[in-house]
């Protein structure tokens, strides 16, 4: 893998998507498509710089954040501490793991309605599902993590006398932080993902309720700009994410991820 | 006394999950004097590895004591005790200097700083790593690995060295060098070590006394002193001694190979 190639495969890359964003602008501009079914992308640009002058989108775009945020959080956390839990007590990894590595075929929004029941019709509802869609993968990438560590380096550690606090903080903690960065990516599209399709369906609120709202009211314009306004955060958080971990593991040989 | 290790009627009998009782090795009875240099050979599976983990305090034995200095080892590592392993144990995290710092920052002892960085100058210096400092494991070879374990486990300045087939992942010519060194190591700094190895012309070469282990369960079967100087090299394959060393080991080894390989069959 030289830097080389990778440079290669990224102007590809660029030519490919602005290939297609040209032909799409072409396909709108000369009536190939009708408008109400698509719209030019520079019209995309447009609609979305006029909707971020306007406080209702921004404190729409303000809760979608604060939700996937909290979502998130909340995910990290409790998959971090099943995911131990998991290591820690193999009963309970033979119990939990096949239902956390099969839980994206359950249908989570299908309980939407039971936890407005249960929570009511405000925002908890919303972040419960962002965190019901993120925690699995950080519990599963967790729990690998703690099992893809070389016994030889528990051994090595017990010799030269590091255990308890220091051991974990200075072995198992920088031994599982690729699969924890994996795991943290991985939540994080979850979440997002999670809180806005929740937003889609009930909520009176937020991202993905403007989407739902636009659509609604045939104001594909607003509806095309807001949904590549999802696409640009969540490709720049997924790329900050990335470089991040390019740099705190740019000296590892990969200790394997999920 | 420092560095006197005595072993008697160690036996280890585990249980792996569903499964019935493995008798590993047992009752093995041997010491090692302070300073002396003694190897274990035996076949594969025959419970060399066990044995030493049940040395270092790693693995509790099911019967019998193990004794440093009169003191007895047991379900903790005692700190005059450094151990080698034959899988890398470098963190990929951490440079060369910093992984062999670890024991000194976060073990048993607290050290001041610069004394921490006096002694792993020092473990460099005698591993010949001091321009590889500041690299990471990835950027090192198989070998160079080993001597950052090497080293990582001298600066911690064990009084008994245990060598769990520390060169076995490495080629033949990195092996001869690094036995080289591991002589060298070996009269500096003093200390007793208990080796484990597949190969006999390292244990010869390398040892004062060499003890052969039969098949599971492993048993001591045999043991012979070299009758070799302290201070002595590589060369000493061409001693005219050698190759009878060796045959009288393989005589001994042969049937157990043989009765371990039906084993495994």
């Amino acid at each position: 893998m030289s830097t080389r190639s990778h440079r290669s495969y990224d102007g590809i890359r660029l030519l490919l998507i602005t290939s297609f964003l040209f032909l799409l602008e072409l396909a709108c501009q000369m009536g190939w498509v009708q408008s109400q079914v698509m719209v030019p992308p520079t019209l995309m640009v447009h609609t979305l710089w006029k909707l971020l002058h306007s406080d209702a989108m921004v404190a729409d775009i303000a809760i979608t954040f604060s939700e996937a945020f909290q979502a998130l959080v909340i995910a990290v956390m409790l998959g971090m501490v099943l995911g131990w839990l998991m290591h820690r007590w193999s009963r309970l990894s033979d119990v939990l793991y096949p239902v956390l590595s099969s839980w994206y075929s359950i249908p989570v929004f299908a309980l939407y309605p039971m936890l407005i029941a249960f929570m009511g019709l405000n925002q908890r509802p919303v972040i419960a599902i962002g965190v019901l869609m993120a925690f699995s993968a950080m519990a599963l990438n967790m729990r690998h993590g703690l099992q893809a560590i070389p016994t030889v380096l528990n051994k090595s550690a017990r010799v030269m006398g590091v255990r308890n606090f220091p051991f974990l903080l200075h072995v198992q903690l920088p031994a599982i932080l690729p699969s924890l960065m994996t795991g943290f990516k991985m939540a994080a599209t979850y979440a997002f993902i999670g809180v806005i399709m929740a937003e889609f369906i009930l909520s009176p609120r937020g991202l993905g309720h403007a989407i739902s709202f636009a659509y609604n009211d045939f104001d594909t314009r607003s509806m095309y700009a807001l949904m590549l306004l999802i696409i640009i955060v969540s490709t720049s958080v997924q790329w900050v994410l990335i470089q991040i971990e390019r740099r705190v593991l740019a000296h590892r040989a990969t200790l394997g991820s999920l | 006394m420092a560095g006197h290790l005595s072993v008697e009627q160690l036996s280890l009998t585990y249980r792996s999950a569903g499964q019935a009782h493995t008798h590993a090795f047992g009752p093995v009875s041997f010491s090692v004097a302070p300073g002396e240099f003694v190897s274990i050979v035996g076949p594969s599976g025959c419970g060399k590895s066990s044995l030493l983990e049940c040395v270092a305090g790693l693995i509790k034995p099911t019967k019998g004591e193990v004794n440093l200095n009169g003191q007895r080892i047991r379900d903790e590592v005692p700190a005059e005790v450094g151990m080698v392993f034959q899988q890398d144990a470098s963190f990929p995290w951490l440079t060369v200097a910093d992984n062999i710092a670890f024991g000194l920052r976060y073990g048993r002892e607290i050290i001041s700083t610069e004394r921490i960085r006096f002694r792993v100058e020092e473990a460099l210096e005698q591993v010949g790593l001091t321009e590889f400092a500041n690299h990471y494991p990835s950027q090192l070879s198989g070998g160079m690995r080993q001597r950052v374990s090497m080293a990582r486990t001298l600066v911690m300045r064990p009084q008994l060295l245990l060598l769990d087939e520390p060169f076995a992942a490495l080629d033949p010519q990195t092996r001869l060098l690094m036995g080289e060194e591991l002589l060298q190591l070996w009269r500096q700094s003093r200390a007793s070590v208990l080796l484990i190895t597949h190969s006999l012309e390292e244990a010869v070469m390398l040892s004062d006394r060499v003890l052969v282990m039969s098949a599971r369960p492993g048993l001591l079967r045999h043991e012979l002193v070299t009758g070799w100087s302290r201070d002595r090299h590589t060369d000493i394959t061409t001693h005219q001694d050698f190759s009878a060393h060796v045959n009288a080991l393989w005589a001994v080894l042969r049937e157990e190979a043989i009765a371990a390989m039906r084993m495994q069959a």
